[in-house]
């Protein structure tokens, strides 16, 4: 028993000789660690790709570790090239370490390439070497992917793959930006139903972005431009341009980083087609099924004429109720039932909804009006614009057949830019905030 | 032709635990892949059919295995079907274990330089595993059984800790359409995928080392039921994951969904917790196919220990694993090959003869006692 027990002991140690990786043993000192990948357009037909590493040894020593000179532990080189991988190759011409992709935060693509390439040449034979990883984030940026890395220097982090680790999962807590890995883009793919979905992203100094307000016009898909910003139009398409910033425009900003994500990009196959703004994002994610909380501001419909605003902090009430109802193999319409909780965050309008149920019952239909509206608008939009589902019904029609031989050869894209879509959103406001009106309300009131 | 094996005694955690390393590891290797570009949507159909016929063709087996006890299944075949055609069949079983020990190790050898290990040579890594089990083999199959008994609960575990972890990447309505072939498709690619089951063959084989013929029965119910649920959910999880045209184009669908987990910036790349636990796994895997091979062997040449066959096995595993030269050539192979012309006729063999044998035997059984009564 003694002697079993000895050899239990020696077993991790003789183990230990077998897990040194054979040939591919590495020093953490050898290696330097792509963290992000940017993808441009070159001249005479060639990509830019930029590669952005960061040294394992570098940052232990950043952090109070030991080894490594310290500061400035990112290295950016951009190279014109034919494929990513002589890009990996070509950059051991530069740098001393052995580059792994095993960390890749992100892949950034330019606007530009995306609408102008098939990124899915570049992607597909990058996803069969060995360290490159499905759970990166995909990012189209609305300028140059280089700029766009470059340019990130977030102010309380010390490293910059640390920003996109970070600022992802946020995702859950606006909405402004898609739950989008390589994995989902390549899946949506794969499904080839579907208009696959990444995130957008801007490198834009603000100052350039109001320079080029012209260009962001133009740039705009009809439906952005037709929308109305007159008083006394319908409240409702008031309300989706309410947060302008939101709606694909450049939002003004000073300081801070210089990158930001915000609005999903839309694909058709691996060619982008269109891009919506972060409120259409949160309205997208909403229609999906997959948000998990926003904000968003309503005008008072008791006071409906005064500029002040409510802000409404929503959470998701479970999986929305789809319904799809069919004509043989002919889709229909599409019915579906989006269920949110309710918390008003701020009233800026001094109408009693703390304590008048009646009031808000009356801002509750309001509300479900309002986003049920802005939610068909999206979605007629997206039907006549980009003639396509980006918002995986296709998952509830491919429980209509019974063969994937038929699913494959059926047009989902065409079936569903013909059918009748009716979104209902039915928001239960469970809380009203800590403070029952705003303070000074009674003041307020009698000096009325 | 009985062999007299220093083997020891297996109970029915023992056969349970033998069972599961040998067909419950298909979640590893490439065989989910080959399913689910086969039958598509209708792959947890053909699976749970090919379950069915083999649980029913081990089932004819273990019945006849008891009304010869202390026999293996040739042994018992041998008394009511003419030696030489057993002896055919012996022969045909011994090269089924040996390339299946050998195709598949270099599969699963090719797998780890693909997925972990590209600059080490796939003849070291199998010239590796191959002085391991040529070591293993020499300890007999009541250690084999007894570190797969130990591995068991960490395998399982850590099978269901990784769906735990998937099942913010799964969708249900990914399963469908249902069934996604026609039914005359189902049944026809039910017959080359039985082959997943088909390592039940040399459980049959290892019948006399039971304790009690009980240990037989219960261990191989446990073993082909628990193998079961973890073939169809990890084939079910990958079509949640990718869907089923998507899990068709990655080789190792199980693995490639292991490294999307993303628990929080602390906890990250678990997918090299889990390779720990498939590459011990299918170490065990190949020790065991590989130790049936020798067992079968020193049967069919009436040897009464196995031993001095197993540097003889281990050199033949390794020129077959070292035989194609890619690992397209390999699969290629296997599919074409091994799944069709061995996989297949060998579960309908054990049903066949089974059933045959079982009728001669309660016949030969009904007569004795007739002369005896007589």
């Amino acid at each position: 028993m003694k002697q079993h027990k000895r050899w239990m002991l020696l077993l991790p140690t003789i183990l230990l000789l077998f897990m040194t990786g054979c040939w591919d043993r590495h020093e953490l000192e050898e290696i330097s660690f792509i963290t992000a990948v940017g993808i441009d357009l070159a001249p005479g037909n060639k990509t830019d790709i930029t590669l952005q590493s960061s040294s394992p040894s570098g940052q232990a020593a950043d952090m109070g570790g030991g080894g490594g000179k310290g500061s400035s532990v990112d290295e950016t080189i951009t190279f014109t090239v034919e494929g990513p991988l002589t890009a990996q190759h070509l950059g051991n011409t530069i740098v001393s370490r052995s580059l792994s992709f095993v960390h890749m935060q992100v892949l950034v693509v330019s606007e530009e390439y995306a609408r102008k390439r098939n990124i899915l040449s570049m992607i597909a034979s990058a996803v069969r070497e060995q360290s490159f990883r499905r759970d990166m984030l995909l990012v189209v940026s609305q300028g140059r992917a280089d700029e766009y890395i470059r340019k990130n220097k977030p102010i309380l982090e010390k490293f910059t793959h640390k920003y996109f680790e970070l600022i992802y999962p946020l995702w859950k807590e606006t909405g402004l930006w898609p739950n989008v890995h390589l994995h989902t883009y390549l899946r949506s793919v794969d499904i080839g139903k579907g208009l696959p979905i990444a995130i957008l992203g801007s490198s834009q100094d603000p100052s350039i972005a109001r320079t080029k307000q012209e260009d962001t016009y133009q740039n705009q898909s009809n439906y952005q431009r037709q929308l109305p910003s007159k008083k006394g139009d319908n409240p409702f398409k008031q309300e989706r341009q309410m947060d302008n910033f939101l709606y694909g425009k450049e939002f003004r900003k000073q300081g801070g980083n210089s990158v930001n994500m915000m609005g999903s990009a839309l694909f058709r196959g691996g060619r982008m087609i269109g891009k919506l703004g972060a409120a259409d994002t949160q309205l997208l994610l909403m229609v999906q099924g997959e948000i998990m909380r926003f904000n968003r501001s309503f005008t008072d419909p008791i006071k409906p004429n005064q500029k002040n605003v409510i802000g409404i902090h929503f959470t998701s009430a479970g999986k929305p109720k789809i319904e799809l109802e069919w004509d043989g193999n002919k889709l229909k319409s599409i019915h579906e039932t989006i269920r949110l909780d309710g918390r008003v965050e701020a009233n800026q309008t001094r109408t009693n909804y703390a304590t008048n149920i009646q009031n808000l019952k009356t801002l509750s239909d309001h509300i479900d009006r309002s986003l049920s509206k802005q939610a068909n608008d999206l979605v007629k939009e997206i039907q006549t614009e980009y003639k396509g589902d980006p918002f995986f019904f296709d998952w509830e029609g491919r429980k209509h057949f019974h063969y994937d031989e038929e699913w494959r050869r059926f047009n989902w894209a065409d079936a569903f830019s013909r059918a009748k879509v009716s979104i209902d959103v039915k928001t239960n406001i469970r809380f009203t905030g800590k403070q029952l009106e705003e303070p000074g309300w009674y003041h307020a009131v009698n000096h009325q | 032709m009985k062999t007299q094996v220093p083997a020891g005694h297996l109970d029915y955690r023992g056969f349970t635990a033998l069972i599961v390393f040998l067909i419950g590891m298909k979640i590893f290797d490439g065989g989910m892949s080959f399913l689910v570009r086969q039958s598509g949507h209708g792959a947890p159909i053909v699976l749970t059919l090919g379950a069915l016929f083999v649980g029913a063709a081990v089932w004819m087996g273990v019945k006849m295995m008891l009304l010869c006890p202390g026999m293996n299944w040739l042994e018992a075949l041998s008394a009511v079907i003419p030696r030489g055609f057993v002896h055919f069949f012996g022969l045909f079983l011994f090269a089924a274990s040996l390339l299946d020990t050998g195709v598949n190790l270099r599969l699963q050898m090719d797998s780890i330089a693909v997925l972990f290990l590209r600059n080490t040579p796939t003849v070291f890594l199998f010239a590796l595993f191959c002085l391991g089990i040529l070591f293993v083999a020499f300890q007999g199959l009541e250690t084999i059984s007894r570190v797969c008994s130990i591995m068991l609960p960490y395998l399982v575990g850590g099978i269901l800790l990784g769906i735990a972890l998937l099942y913010p990447y799964m969708h249900t309505s990914f399963i469908y359409p249902l069934p996604g072939i026609p039914v005359g498709e189902i049944l026809r690619n039910t017959m080359p995928d039985t082959s997943i089951f088909a390592e039940i063959l040399m459980i049959v084989m290892l019948a006399p080392y039971a304790r009690k013929p009980k240990d037989l029965t219960k261990g191989i119910i446990r073993g082909m039921l628990l193998s079961y649920f973890m073939l169809i959910l990890i084939l079910l999880l990958i079509i949640f994951i990718f869907d089923a045209d998507g899990a068709a184009l990655v080789p190792w669908p199980f693995q490639q969904a292991l490294q999307t987990i993303y628990i929080n910036r602390y906890i990250q790349h678990l997918d090299a917790f889990f390779a720990f636990i498939w590459v011990a796994a299918e170490f065990l895997r190949f020790i065991i196919t590989f130790y049936v091979s020798c067992l079968i062997l020193a049967i069919v040449l009436k040897l009464s220990d196995h031993r001095p066959v197993i540097p003889l096995n281990i050199a033949m595993v390794f020129v077959i694993g070292t035989w194609g030269s890619s690992i397209y050539q390999v699969t290629e192979f296997r599919t074409n090959f091994m799944f069709p012309f061995i996989g297949f006729p060998s579960c309908a063999a054990l049903l066949v003869l089974s059933i045959y044998g079982n009728w001669r035997l309660k016949k030969k059984q009904k007569r004795g006692a007739k002369n005896e009564a007589a």
